[in-house]
């Protein structure tokens, strides 16, 4: 009997043992590459992760709608049935996958940086990559918060912009606070204060271009600036960002570029890039297989202007577009580069009454990409209005499929261009009203589902 | 032709070499010391004392029992084996000893054997009337009837309940064996049963395990038997027992060798466009001008052989007759010939085995070992060695120690392309010739690549019917298993043991692609830079092979303490366990390529991973992208778990068990991690009670059970999880959410209702069972739609928000329809009914419930109220009179395809519900004959109440990817034709919403409904008393499986299991087993 208690006394201590082992057995971690992020290597991880913040990712809606290119009947029919309304200026019943989910996953990552952040004190040493952290997160939100605005907003109005919607300015990684639509003017002001703080903080170079800088940060003012109509802080900030870059490739022969007829001439990470970022490819509408380049837009490329040949290739009868600053036949560029810098720098000057001062930027600009064998005739303007439209044309010449024209058209129809969008298909003609409320693009409809938000 | 032949030779060399070991170990057996000799009296009789015809034998000399029973035997050593047998009986083993000189033997009749089949759990041997739950055992014989190197190929139509899912799809975790117990129980969680060898759960490779080691394989279906696995439970398990020795069981020596020869594959399951047809559509296609901006903008990629002509005849290079002349030749071609004369032979595999088993009353052993060598219908080539040990040893009186020893290695290369695996430029052609000369373009263009930089690239072309010798993969594993136990007897009745399982498996894998090989020269030419100037070129990739290499390990262990109670008092029994478990389970895997690699000498150049370089035909920048990986996971689960049977006069039987697992898989909250899983069961054999008296019906039993068990995704999570990682443009380390955090994910629950009705009619000439259950599934993992403005990585995140249910019935039955001396017929008939269907599901969007179902059946598509697995297609209306497909909208024929796609998302009212995809009813047919030693069974199975969809002819898909469809012969292509074909016309450009509306439509669906013939096999048993040989036992036999389709309710011939897939061939296998 004496040998059973002992028995009996070994499998009660045993499990004894068992039971209090248990809890640290189980606190092992099921994949050891997984990790709460906590630390600041986390966040600028997070931030570093140019496939969730940079790449493919930058609203392009907006581009899909605009007239820098058109389609042929038959690209056309391939198209799904969204992509078709987009094309058409159709109000469509889009849902996810979309520019939206795309560009708050880049939002996401910026505020859970900002949250993180609040419980990593900043040191001594560790103060540069602290800064660096913080003001990347709050240039990613921004920068998306501003194309978000430019898309689904109205063009900005001093008298009605308080009260036209804009987006959902998200500042908390929390999924259970519901989303609300800010007012366009509360969009830009947003943008505007979150990137003058980065401002502050970014460091004057980055390591990578895929990461901001007081350069990049300087851009997108520059940029936002513009739209909000201040075109003396605009100024500021052009000037300011070109203090850090000021750099363009000489189309007459560059490091970063190939051969100007080659499929893809302009190198990925260009001198002219301050900050990469990449258009998305949402309803697959302008991508450059389909689309072809707007007749009248390259017709009024000079023979002797490079671009004619580095940007466009022969799909007879028409132009196909291939000068991207992705070094890719099939990815928009639509990152902060110099080149948008020259010609903001050119309009700002010539809405300030500083003519020549405004010839001259853009006269830079347009040298650089001239044949150099034969002589460049700079260009010149009558008035502020002849400034402003030449400017204007050069700045559609240069910045196509980066994201920027649909912006630009509803900023001139507000000052009263009267621009009318024409689609042809065969023998159908769609228009679209340079008043449109369709400036404002419709929201993703299952986000209108959940939110109970507003549809524009 | 002459490897064929090499391995032909090779399979009669080594069928020789096993022979030869054969004879020698008889030979040994045969001439055993002799030793003083005795003679032995006795009597044999049956248990009610009636003479029977029996014989007996020793080693050396055998009698047979006289009118009176009694018999004498002669030359008897002490320790021989008396063996004594009789037809119907069940044969007698009695180790002679020498103060014996009288024996007397009662046998029990062979029937009554049935009676001692065991049913495993995995943590208890049990009889089947101590258990309440629903427990399939397959015997050894019924897993000897099909031959093959997995043991779960084995276990289909042989139990009910249990379905080969074919043909299904689904991207869940942990779905590899495609087989499901009772239906599903989940709608996104894992769909394997789990696996149990010898007691612990498997986690390795299942072909690792040897068929011929295993005894007894037992399928827990209901959830009062599966409920003791716990949290892993929900899809049944399966338990897989192998091989022992027994006590008191003089040595046994067994083998078996087997050789299974496979036909050549069916192609005409898979009907393709015929070449004339094709070549006319590409012609028609070029002429369109489809091809212009493919070949104006990217004039490197690959065109058809049939393009290229056209091409060539276009710009002027070739003449009319030379174009016509080259395209008739194609025209000759048939690719899916040119496969089977270029890649295809019979696959062989040949399997032996030899296994050792005795044991004296203190100990028992058993040790095998089998060998697989496989030539695989592509000349893939396989070799796979197990090795088994197992021992048991009384240490002390009460003291028991058990050691389990299981090895498995493998090594495997592959062979030539096996079907669909080459194209021309994306496309299918079914006029390719693999063996022309100057190679395939599957990739780029010759004529163009050939013309690049004078000459000085490498050969750019893909030679099909060499590269294979270039580019291979061997693969090797190796699988140790091993566990030991130690039992101790506290008292009577009490013991406890310990145990303690390991295993390992380490598989790596080397994929070579040497120099010659199209990989690496297609990778050194795209990545080669030419200075235009000088004409130098440069190589960014090294010239050489290309070597990817990766390599996994998979580390489990389970430690187990138990307590085990049983006790008889008086009319009252117990039987009872407790114990606690605690497992891990460990994997790490690396991958990783070598660039300009030489085996020989052994060199690789490492190459710049960062810098972008031009890609030549392209002139994208891109990196020369690492592959190296590098992943871990740790899973560990903590259980403790009681099990009770109470039996009162054997009569009623009252059981229930308990278990609680915990995980360090489920996040932050402690609650979530622990789930308790109970089960309880009630038994009532109704025919012992008095008042009953069936005389036709002497065995009933009816048995009820509930209970839940769970189902576990090793891969969710409640934390907030990011993945470290490194960004490929600019080397920084990346941090990525792949999870938002959602602390209220669990685990999901099954519970089950079983009503089990077990009879027997006299003489057990009809047993079996009815069992009816019903489960249901809930806190299933689902997805549920949120405001993605707050992370837009997805639109749903995963929550325990959806319900299933399921219910069905299982019946066996096993009849002897016919029984005497010489002949004797049996069925086994399994039959199944089994209905599933969503009861709770947050759908992602707000269309019609009918538009989500507009699927082909494969993947499960969960919308409440309908089956998991469901088929909806758009009404047809037939063609019009231009051979447009018709639909409706509002209830009018129109052809307006985008309007029918939104009314179908809108309303669903243009749509019809066709039914389940999934069979509701199906099972198997077994019949077994024995006539005089010889024996022959088969196996038929059906799968019935289900529909599938069948392939069918897309023009989009024709144009775009070159894949056709036979039906392009009967499309519609003058006005009446509408009258004759449903197949529409073909128009350019084709809209895709055509087709698909075509695709979708009640047209193409049809019934699955088949029989199936899966085996036949045909056995002889010698007669080694008779033929004095000096076995126990010697079968020959022959088989063919995998037979084919006896009926099928579909018209067109397909095979609704395997549409547009090429089906399991046919096997013829021969083999000799036996035992002495």
């Amino acid at each position: 009997m004496k040998k059973n208690n002992i028995a009996i006394s070994i499998v009660l201590c045993a499990a004894m043992l068992l039971i209090l082992s248990c809890e640290k057995y189980l606190e092992v971690k099921s994949n050891a590459k997984l990790v709460i992020p906590h630390t600041l290597s986390d966040v600028q991880g997070l931030l570093d992760d140019a496939n969730l913040m940079n790449l493919k990712l930058t609203p392009s809606f907006g581009e899909a709608s605009s007239d820098d290119f058109f389609l042929p009947l038959a690209s056309y029919n391939a198209l799904s049935v969204r992509a078709q309304e987009a094309y058409i200026w159709k109000p469509t019943a889009y849902r996810y996958a979309n520019d939206w989910s795309l560009a708050y996953t880049s939002v996401f990552n910026s505020n859970l940086c900002l949250e993180l952040l609040e419980n990593i004190d900043r040191t001594s040493v560790n103060s540069s990559q602290w800064d660096n952290a913080k003001g990347s997160a709050l240039f990613f939100r921004s920068f998306y918060f501003l194309m978000l605005t430019n898309q689904h907003g109205l063009a900005f109005d001093e008298k009605t912009s308080g009260s036209d919607l804009g987006i959902a300015l998200r500042t908390s990684s929390n999924f259970n606070i519901p989303s609300v639509r800010s007012s366009v003017s509360d969009c830009y002001q947003k943008v505007i204060d979150d990137a003058t703080l980065a401002l502050a903080l970014l460091p004057d170079y980055p390591q990578h271009v895929l990461r901001p800088s007081k350069g990049a940060a300087a851009a997108l003012l520059s940029r936002c600036y513009l739209y909000h109509h201040e075109y003396e802080l605009s100024l500021k900030y052009t000037l300011e960002a070109l203090k850090f870059n000021s750099k363009l490739m000489d189309y007459n022969g560059d490091s970063d570029l190939l051969a100007l007829s080659s499929t893809v001439p302009i190198k990925k990470f260009n001198k002219e890039t301050i900050w990469y970022a990449e258009l998305s490819s949402n309803f697959g509408v302008n991508n450059t297989t389909n689309s072809r380049v707007d007749t009248t837009l390259y017709a009024s490329y000079n023979i002797n202007d490079l671009r004619r040949t580095a940007f466009f290739r022969a799909s007879a009868p028409y132009q196909q577009f291939k000068g991207n600053y992705t070094a890719s036949g099939t990815v928009y560029f639509s990152g902060l580069a110099t080149d948008e810098l020259y010609l903001t720098s050119a309009e700002c000057k010539a809405w300030l009454n500083d003519l020549p001062g405004a010839m001259e930027v853009l006269n830079v600009l347009l040298k650089s990409r001239w044949r150099n064998t034969v002589p460049f005739s700079p260009v010149t303007a009558t008035d502020k209005s002849d400034a402003i439209r030449k400017i204007r044309e050069e700045r559609r010449k240069e910045l196509l499929m980066r994201g920027l024209r649909f912006a630009d058209l509803k900023r001139y129809n507000k000052e009263g261009a009267n621009i009318i969008l024409q689609r042809v298909l065969g023998s159908q003609v769609f228009t679209l009203a340079p008043d449109s409320r369709y400036y404002a693009l419709p929201l993703p409809t299952d986000i209108i589902e959940s939110t109970g938000m507003s549809q524009n | 032709m002459m490897a064929n032949q090499f391995n032909t030779r090779k399979v009669k060399w080594n069928f020789l070499l096993f022979c030869m070991a054969l004879i020698i170990i008889i030979l040994s057996a045969i001439t055993a010391f002799a030793q003083e000799a005795n003679v032995l009296k006795g009597k044999v009789t049956d248990f009610d004392g009636n003479v029977i015809p029996a014989s007996v034998r020793s080693r050396k000399n055998m009698t047979i029992v006289d009118e009176a029973g009694n018999f004498t035997l002669g030359k008897v050593n002490p320790g021989d084996t008396i063996r004594i047998t009789a037809t119907g009986y069940k044969t007698i083993f009695r180790i002679y000893s020498i103060n014996e000189k009288f024996i007397s033997v009662k046998m029990t009749d062979e029937s009554q054997q049935l009676e001692e089949v065991t049913v495993q759990t995995g943590y208890q041997t049990l009889k089947p009337n101590e258990v309440n739950g629903t427990i399939s055992s397959i015997s050894e014989k019924a897993l000897g009837e099909r031959t093959g190197s997995n043991i779960l190929e084995r276990l289909i139509g042989q139990s009910s309940g249990l379905m080969l899912q074919a043909g299904k799809s689904n991207n869940n975790p942990q779905n590899k064996t495609n087989i499901s117990v009772r239906g599903l129980g989940t709608i996104n969680g894992p769909l394997d049963p789990l696996i149990v060898l010898d007691g612990y759960i498997y986690e390795g490779d299942i072909s690792n395990i040897n068929p011929n080691d295993v005894e007894n394989v037992s399928v827990l279906k209901d959830a009062a038997a599966a409920s003791i696995w716990g949290a892993r439970a929900g899809n049944g398990v399966i338990v897989i027992t192998t091989k022992r020795g027994r006590q008191n069981q003089p040595m046994q020596i067994a083998f078996s060798a087997n050789v299974l020869v496979q036909d050549l594959p069916r192609f005409n399951s898979i009907r393709q466009m015929n070449s004339s047809d094709y070549i006319a559509f590409e012609k028609q296609l070029f002429e369109s001008g489809y091809f212009n901006d493919r070949i104006s903008t990217t004039p490197w990629l690959a065109l058809t052989p049939v393009v290229e002509v056209l091409l060539a005849r276009r710009n002027g290079q070739i003449s009319q007759s030379t174009a016509d002349d080259r395209i008739n030749l194609l025209a000759g071609n048939n690719t899916q010939q040119s496969y089977l004369d270029n890649f295809y032979t019979h696959g062989i595999l040949q399997q032996y085995s030899l296994n050792l088993k005795g044991g004296s009353d203190r100990n028992t052993y058993l040790l095998s070992a089998a060998y697989d060598q496989n030539r695989g219908e592509v000349y893939n080539t396989s070799g796979k060695l197990n090795l088994h040990f197992a021992n048991d040893f009384k240490v002390l009186e009460k003291l028991n120690l058990s050691t389990n020893v299981y090895y498995t290695n493998f090594t495997g290369k592959t062979g030539r392309p096996a079907y669909s695996y080459l194209s021309s430029g994306g496309r299918y052609p079914p006029y390719l010739n693999f063996a022309q000369t100057g190679g395939l373009a599957t990739e780029f263009r010759s004529a163009y690549t050939d013309t690049l930089a004078k000459g000085k690239l490498l050969d750019w072309k893909f030679y099909p019917t060499e590269d294979y010798k270039h580019d291979y993969t061997d693969s090797r594993s190796q699988d140790l298993y091993a566990n030991v136990g130690l039992r101790y007897q506290i008292v009577k009745g009490l013991n406890f043991q310990v145990n303690y399982q390991y295993q390992r498996q380490s598989s790596d894998t080397e994929r070579t692609s040497d120099e010659q090989s199209y990989a690496a020269r297609n990778l050194i030419n795209s990545f080669s830079q030419v200075n235009a100037s000088t004409g130098v070129i440069t190589y960014p990739v090294p010239r050489g092979g290309i070597l990817n290499s990766s390599s996994s390990v998979v580390n489990s262990q389970t430690g187990r303490a138990q307590l085990n109670y049983n006790n008889v008092f008086g009319l009252h029994s117990i039987t009872a366990i407790l114990g606690a478990e605690a497992r891990s389970a460990n994997t790490s895997s690396q991958g990783s390529r070598r660039l300009g690699y030489q085996s020989d000498p052994l060199y690789f150049t490492p190459v710049d991973e960062v810098g972008l370089y031009r890609q030549y035909l392209t002139g994208f920048t891109s990196q020369i992208s690492s592959v190296n990986t590098l992943t871990q996971t740790a899973y560990r689960f903590i259980s403790t778990y009681a099990n009770f049977a109470y039996s009162f006069k054997g009569r009623y039987l009252l059981s229930g068990s308990i278990r609680r697992d915990g995980s360090n898989i489920f996040g932050a909250d402690i609650n979530d991690k622990w789930k308790p899983l109970w089960s309880t069961g009630l038994g009532w054999k109704i025919s012992d009670e008095s008042f009953y008296n069936l005389k036709w019906l002497p065995v009933l039993r009816l048995t009820t059970t509930f209970g839940y068990s769970g189902n576990v995704d090793l891969t969710k999570t409640a934390s907030p999880i990011a993945t470290y990682g490194t960004n490929a443009l600019t080397g920084f380390p990346i941090t990525r959410i792949n999870a938002i955090n959602n602390p209220d994910l669990k685990w999901e629950q099954l519970s089950q209702v079983d009503v089990k009705l077990d009879f027997e009619l006299p003489k057990q000439v009809l047993t079996g069972s009815f069992s009816y259950y019903v489960k249901k599934g809930t806190d299933l993992y689902g997805i549920a739609g949120y405001d993605y403005t707050a992370w837009g990585a997805r639109d749903v995140i995963t929550k325990n928000v959806a319900n299933m249910k399921g219910q069905g019935i299982d019946v066996d039955l096993h009849s002897k329809n016919i029984k005497t001396e010489n002949f004797s017929w049996g069925t086994d008939l399994y039959f199944s009914y089994n209905t599933s269907k969503t009861t709770k599901y947050n759908s992602r969007n707000n269309s019609s419930a009918f538009y989500n179902l507009l699927t082909a059946g494969n993947v499960i598509t969960p919308i409440q109220d309908y089956p998991l697995y469901a088929i909806a297609a758009y009404k047809w209306g037939g063609l019009d009179n231009k051979g447009n497909p018709q639909g409706f909208l509002n209830g009018k024929l129109s052809t307006d395809y985008e309007a029918i796609a939104d009314e179908s998302f809108n309303t669903g009212n243009n749509v019809t519900l066709l039914g389940s995809a999934s069979p509701t009813y199906f099972g198997s047919l077994i019949n077994t004959f024995y006539l005089k030693g010889f024996s022959l069974s088969m196996n038929i199975n059906y799968k019935l109440g289900y529909k599938v969809r069948k392939p069918a002819l897309g023009y989009s898909m024709l144009i775009e990817s070159g894949q056709g469809n036979y039906e392009y012969e009967s499309r519609w292509q003058k006005p009446g034709d509408e009258n004759f074909t449903n197949v529409p016309s073909f128009i350019y450009p084709a809209p895709s919403v055509r087709d698909a509306f075509y695709s979708k439509s009640e047209i193409n669906v049809m019934s699955g409904d088949h029989i199936r013939l899966d085996y036949i096999r045909l056995g002889y048993t010698l007669n080694t008393v008779q033929w004095k040989f000096p076995f126990r036992n010697l079968e020959v036999y022959a088989g063919l499986q995998n037979v084919g389709i006896l009926w099928r309710a579909n018209r067109f011939g397909y095979d609704p299991d395997y549409l547009n897939v090429l089906p399991p061939s046919r096997q013829l296998s021969f083999g000799i087993k036996g035992a002495f």
